[in-house]
């Protein structure tokens, strides 16, 4: 055995963080804990609605609220989603509402010059309508699991195939999002000293990365074809509809009717 | 066995106390006790998912506790002393870890930078950086993969080139996670036989194992661990691979 495996190391570490390679790991994680969240066996009613129906309801939400040109029921669409929102978790409702918050305050930023110059009115209204898509939007996002929420697509005839690509990637962002946390917590438990190359190392990573990603691609495709996989993807039925689901269908045609009340209302 | 406990209450190295670690609701490891002297050679074995692989990290610092202590050579080790760069850079040079998936750990152009990895970042002068690699490729019959691209290399290579670019940091002490994981009969073998030379020039060992065949005479002690994640038996390894109703019991054989 070489000697100087056999006596102990006088290391002394220079200066120098390792906060770059922390702060790659806790983004990482906290991308793959919203990926991976948990499936919700209990909680509010909103994490059991049929997700098709949720999916277009807020597709129409927001279509409506980019339509209108009346204040009053842009306000009351807001009110209505933020109504919705408020059933969920608190954990969730944080998240979202620091998510919408961000989005209309960039939102904001970009409208004051319109606002100085004349036009608080309309800039407001946008504004009510930016802050309503993103917490409609983010009210989804974080009420349906991903795995639904790819499912409930097919609604809009898009073809069994595309669903499967979609599913298989959002399975292979989880896979290969650990085993970028597993490479860097290999290189933070490495990082014993002074690291002026971190930025390559995090790139040399990438690299690795991309190369697992391709061979598991291409270990995916053959094991389909081993289990016979001709291109056709039947996709599982939609469930079908319970007490909560007609009760938030029913809340979402009383907001759509009256999107065609306060429009009739402006026009005529 | 008194030579195993003898040896723990002289120095021990590792101190975990009342260890449980949870996640999301779900358990791994459950109010782990135990003790690791210095120069112990120790194998943990136990089912999948009995928290073999979560002890490791936990003693690399790379995940904390929910509860209990974890002790290095006198040392509380947490996240909140983790935090300290300087502190944990030496924690990460005294304590070297192999993770079970070497693709995990290989990112560099070829196996000489990526055991060169460690020597450079402690500012080893250009030749003793050089020694170092040179000595662990030959101790883990590599030299000829000096030049080769890590990724395209076969799963025992990797393996080896894993444990090379720890033990170039020289650490005191050695965890691997299922390192003959895997691997064929005679690079089990091998490994076997390295560890037991590695832990006999002073090096701690901790290792993680299915391998009952492979690691007899390697390791001196056994800590099994049942599917409940707390430890069901701490002692003579030979004793407990030779118990077949205990290993039968508790899902080892």
């Amino acid at each position: 055995m070489n000697d100087w495996l056999t006596r102990k190391e006088e290391y002394l570490p220079r200066a120098g963080g390792l906060r770059f390679l922390d702060r790659s790991l806790l983004s990482i994680l906290s991308v793959l804990s919203r990926i991976r969240r948990p499936e919700k066996t209990v909680g509010g009613q909103v994490y059991r609605l049929n997700p098709t129906l949720k999916l277009v309801t807020v597709f129409i939400v927001i279509l409506t609220l980019s339509l209108s040109r009346s204040a009053s029921f842009v306000y009351l669409a807001d009110s209505c989603i933020l109504l919705a929102a408020a059933l969920l978790d608190a954990g969730d409702l944080l998240n979202t509402l620091l998510l919408s918050t961000t989005i209309a305050l960039f939102g904001l930023l970009i409208l004051l010059p319109s606002m100085f110059t004349g036009n608080g009115g309309n800039s407001l209204l946008l504004l009510a309508k930016i802050a309503g898509s993103a917490l409609a939007v983010n009210f989804l996002a974080h009420s349906t699991k991903w795995r639904h929420m790819t499912r409930a697509i097919k609604f809009f005839r898009v073809p069994d195939l595309f669903i499967l690509v979609l599913e298989l990637a959002v399975k292979y962002i989880v896979i290969l999002g650990e085993f970028s946390i597993h490479m860097l917590q290999a290189l933070r438990a490495r990082s014993v000293g002074r690291n002026t190359h971190a930025h390559r190392e995090l790139s040399n990573l990438a690299g690795i990365l991309y190369f697992k990603s391709r061979e598991m691609a291409e270990q995916t495709y053959s094991a389909m074809e081993c289990r016979g996989f001709t291109g056709e993807y039947p996709s599982p039925k939609v469930r079908t509809f319970s007490a909560s689901d007609l009760v938030y269908l029913g809340a979402n045609l009383a907001l759509a009717a009256a999107f065609v009340y306060f429009s009739l209302g402006k026009n005529g | 066995m008194q030579d195993i406990k003898s040896k723990q209450n002289e120095s021990n190295l590792i101190e975990l106390r009342g260890i449980t670690y949870a996640y999301r609701e779900t358990s791994a490891l459950d109010d782990v006790v135990l003790s690791i002297a210095e120069g112990e050679s120790v194998a943990l074995i136990g089912p999948n998912g009995s928290g073999k692989s979560t002890l490791l990290k936990l003693l690399n610092g790379i995940i904390f506790p929910s509860a209990g202590s974890y002790r290095f050579d006198g040392e509380e080790i947490g996240e909140k002393r983790l935090r300290d760069p300087m502190f944990a850079k030496r924690f990460h040079q005294r304590v070297g870890f192999v993770f079970q998936n070497p693709d995990a750990q290989l990112f560099c152009a070829n196996v000489y930078e990526e055991i060169a990895f460690g020597p450079r970042q402690m500012h080893l002068p250009e030749d003793e950086v050089d020694r170092r690699v040179d000595d662990c490729l030959e101790l883990l019959g590599i030299v000829k993969l000096r030049h080769r691209e890590p990724y395209h290399l076969s799963e025992g290579e990797k393996r080896k080139v894993a444990i090379a670019c720890v033990l170039s940091l020289n650490p005191e002490v050695l965890t691997l996670d299922e390192p003959m994981d895997g691997l064929d009969p005679r690079t089990k073998r091998f490994l076997r036989d390295f560890l037991a030379e590695i832990n006999r020039a002073g090096k701690t060992v901790i290792c993680a194992t299915h391998e009952f065949g492979y690691i007899d005479g390697a390791f001196r002690r056994g800590i099994v661990f049942g599917e409940d994640h707390q430890v069901v038996r701490d002692g003579d390894l030979g004793e407990i691979l030779a118990d077949g109703e205990f290993m039968e019991r508790f899902n080892l054989k």
